[in-house]
């Protein structure tokens, strides 16, 4: 699956503004806004990233993500 | 004429147009006074060096101050960042000599503290400050706080460490020359101007203690003679083994248990709060955001979200108390927020922010998400320290 980084930024930018993505960098140490919408997931990032959402979306939030995310690699 | 303060904030993409917005706003809450100084500060999502040109080119002649902020930007009314990041200004009006800034881009910390002091002095033509709005660049601030010291005995010394969103070293101090990504900026006040500040930790020491045994600038090596990281992963019960074993970032783990080293000022107790930032796992080693020594004592320190939400009104107490000043005198406020607490709050931080509105209503208010925070503490003088919050009303 590809891709997924930049959907996970625009998730959290759309539920939590600015002030989420920042929070995600810096619980992450991920700079998410260096990944665009071709650009390739290095594994690490994304189990980093992975780690740090459930601390930043809702339980329900999560699962709208989870399902975008399996959406778009089907 | 005393001072008027004036802070506006700008949310645009487009860097230019955020900061004449900014300019816009805090202007027109200086009631026609000149500005004497600027306090600037944007998120990393704005390019620096355009940042501080737009500044400067709207703000013509006026001593540019300040550093980037993680996060966003504090308002009275919550966080701001909208999606672009967001820009912001402190506007100091007043008679001319009311405020002043000096720089220093020394690798020596005492050196650049000494030098940028002494800039600050000279240009007020040998007065001394009221107080200093100080902001550096992160790491070797307690020196720079001591040479400031020497040229400045007893000012209090109220600011923040630059930071960026991904602690990458993205950050920059705004000096009025320009941005730059280590240094230290000065802006200090001057004149007929009344402050009361405060610096402050929602923690409370746990009873759980050990020695610094091994402790080089900003690493903490051994604790009772064992790696660091051990001595760490055991007081936090299992939350950092992970990074025990393969290393890595533990800012989030340790925001609402760090450690601190407890000083004894007059009989009461001050504890320096320290935020364990990175596991090596190699060594052991743990780096921290603020100076232990060795054989300090360093405590295991807890704290709660509600605790952080509710210190902001204990700060403002502390901060209208320390200047005999009521809510009825104050005109401005820089607050300082460090970015792990403000990361650990997520949105409850609006919570903690609203708190202005209720006691200041009205107050025109900058504040600065950042790695490090700086204030004066009685007894103790000016002290670096990390996970709080530092906050100065002017009147």
């Amino acid at each position: 699956m590809a891709n997924q980084i930049s959907r996970i930024t625009s998730f959290v930018e759309k539920r939590r503004l600015g002030f989420g993505v920042a929070r995600l960098i810096m619980m992450s140490g991920v700079n998410v806004r260096g990944f665009g919408p071709n650009d390739p997931d290095p594994p690490e990032a994304l189990r980093r990233l992975e780690q740090v959402l459930p601390q930043i979306l809702t339980p329900q939030e999560q699962q709208e993500l989870t399902h975008l995310l399996s959406e778009a690699a089907t | 004429m005393s001072v008027t303060i004036g802070v506006g904030v700008g949310d645009a993409a487009d860097t230019a147009r955020a900061v004449q917005a900014a300019v816009e706003q805090a202007r027109a809450q200086l009631g026609g006074a000149a500005p004497q100084a600027a306090y600037i500060t944007t998120t990393v999502d704005h390019d620096a060096a355009r940042v501080h040109a737009a500044f400067r080119q709207v703000l013509a002649g006026v001593p540019l101050h300040g550093v980037t902020t993680s996060l966003g930007v504090l308002t009275p009314a919550g966080v701001r960042n909208e999606g672009h990041g967001a820009v912001a200004v402190m506007l100091v009006g007043g008679a001319p000599g009311t405020a002043f800034v000096a720089s220093s881009l020394e690798a020596d910390g005492r050196r650049a503290g000494e030098a940028a002091a002494r800039e600050l002095v000279h240009k007020a033509s040998g007065k001394q400050p009221r107080m200093i709005l100080f902001n550096a660049s992160p790491g070797v601030e307690e020196e720079m706080l001591r040479g400031i010291a020497s040229v400045c005995p007893d000012v209090p010394c109220q600011g923040g460490s630059a930071a960026d969103h991904a602690i990458a070293g993205q950050w920059s101090v705004f000096t009025h020359e320009g941005p730059v990504s280590a240094g230290v900026s000065l802006l200090g006040i001057f004149g007929e101007v009344r402050v009361g500040t405060s610096l402050s930790t929602p923690y409370i020491p746990s009873g759980v203690h050990a020695r610094a045994t091994g402790a080089r600038g900003r690493t903490l090596l051994t604790l009772d003679g064992q790696p660091a990281a051990q001595v760490l992963g055991r007081w936090l019960e299992g939350a950092i083994d992970d990074q025990v074993r393969s290393g890595g970032n533990i800012l989030a783990q340790t925001a609402l248990r760090p450690v601190a080293v407890r000083r004894d000022v007059g009989g009461r107790d001050h504890y320096v709060t320290v935020h364990p930032a990175q596991v090596h796992a190699d060594t052991g080693a743990v780096d921290i955001f603020a100076r232990i020594e060795p054989d300090d004592e360093v405590c295991l320190m807890n704290g709660t979200a509600e605790g952080l939400v509710a210190e902001v009104s204990h700060l403002i107490d502390a901060a209208l108390a320390q200047g005999g000043l009521t809510t009825r005198d104050v005109k401005g406020a820089a607050l300082i927020f460090c970015a792990g607490c403000a990361g650990a709050l997520g949105p409850r931080i609006d919570e903690g922010l609203r708190t202005f509105s209720r006691l200041l209503p009205g107050v025109p208010l900058l504040g600065l998400c950042t790695f490090g925070e700086q204030g004066y503490i009685p007894g103790l003088g000016n002290v670096h320290q990390d996970l709080s919050l530092s906050l100065t009303l002017f009147a």
